[in-house]
């Protein structure tokens, strides 16, 4: 357990956790509220936040996909229907 | 959620209708399943057998299968036990690169005209791709797994948990540990490229 260096609330490590959560769509109704309010008084827990959320849209959005061998379908299914 | 997972359900398919499923619900998800394929084994030809191996089992058992659940949960968790207990046995160092096949691939001559039209019509889009990938790729397997399960396939944690069969607890703090060191290595970058 840690303070948040920023608002001094007692544990650091706990808001981080709520965060992940929260932008996982993994956080319950109440850890929401609590951490909604929180940000709005923690400037650090809020930059975290946004960071989290950053690389989260990162990952989804600009990751490169590998191209799929185009006969790769075709093999698979030559080799069920024989 | 896919039951089946939990409690797979002995049915019996006509010879039609397994590859009328096989088709509908399996083969739609080819591509995705390349693609995480690619991301734990890192190598074209490892990523193709291990996705012909998955649809093979996943047609070996499709009795198994309730048609209308959760197919891609279902393939996904077929690959990943294949990836463990077959390809990781056969292959002592799963991440292993060539560095002197590559080298020779870009020194020689007769390297293929259109590989140097792919670099130079390298987007800023590949780039930043690049960046990101280098920097999931450098994760642990396990780290890497959650990561894509969850940002890239959107799979909930209670599905994540039935996918790799461990506890909810244990995605949780996977999770946790893979995010903290995705923002040591794409933090700085996060922020440069603004809030959205």
């Amino acid at each position: 357990m840690s303070d948040c260096p920023d608002c001094g609330c007692s544990d650091f490590d706990k808001c981080l956790r709520i965060l992940n959560l929260m932008l996982d769509n993994e956080a319950t109704h109440k850890q929401e509220e609590f951490f909604n309010s929180h940000i709005e008084k923690c400037m650090v827990c809020f930059a975290h936040y946004n960071v989290e959320k950053q690389i989260r849209q990162l990952i989804k959005t600009k990751l490169n996909n590998k191209s799929v061998p185009s006969a790769l379908a075709n093999e698979i299914r030559g080799k069920i229907v024989r | 959620m896919a039951n089946q997972i939990d409690t797979p359900v002995k049915r019996s398919y006509s010879e039609t209708k397994k590859i009328q499923v096989f088709d509908g619900e399996f083969m739609p998800h080819v591509d995705s399943m390349y693609n995480f394929a690619y991301r734990l084994t890192f190598d074209e030809d490892d990523a193709k057998d291990l996705v012909q191996d998955t649809y093979m089992k996943a047609f070996r058992f499709i009795n198994s299968f309730q048609e209308g659940t959760n197919a891609k949960a279902w393939l996904y968790r077929i690959l990943k036990n294949s990836f463990i207990n077959d390809y990781r046995k056969k292959s002592k160092q799963p991440a292993k690169v060539d560095y002197q096949e590559v080298e020779q691939f870009y020194n020689s001559e007769d390297t293929p005209s259109n590989a140097t039209v792919d670099l130079r019509m390298e987007t800023t889009k590949d780039m930043i791709g690049d960046e990101i990938s280098n920097a999931l790729n450098s994760l642990a397997v396990d780290f890497r797994t959650v990561v894509i399960l969850c940002d890239l396939e959107g799979f909930t944690y209670e599905e994540m948990a039935k996918i790799l069969d461990i506890p909810i607890g244990t995605v949780r703090s996977r999770l946790h540990r893979a995010r903290n060191l995705l923002r040591e290595k794409l933090g700085t970058y996060a922020l440069s490229m603004g809030y959205n």
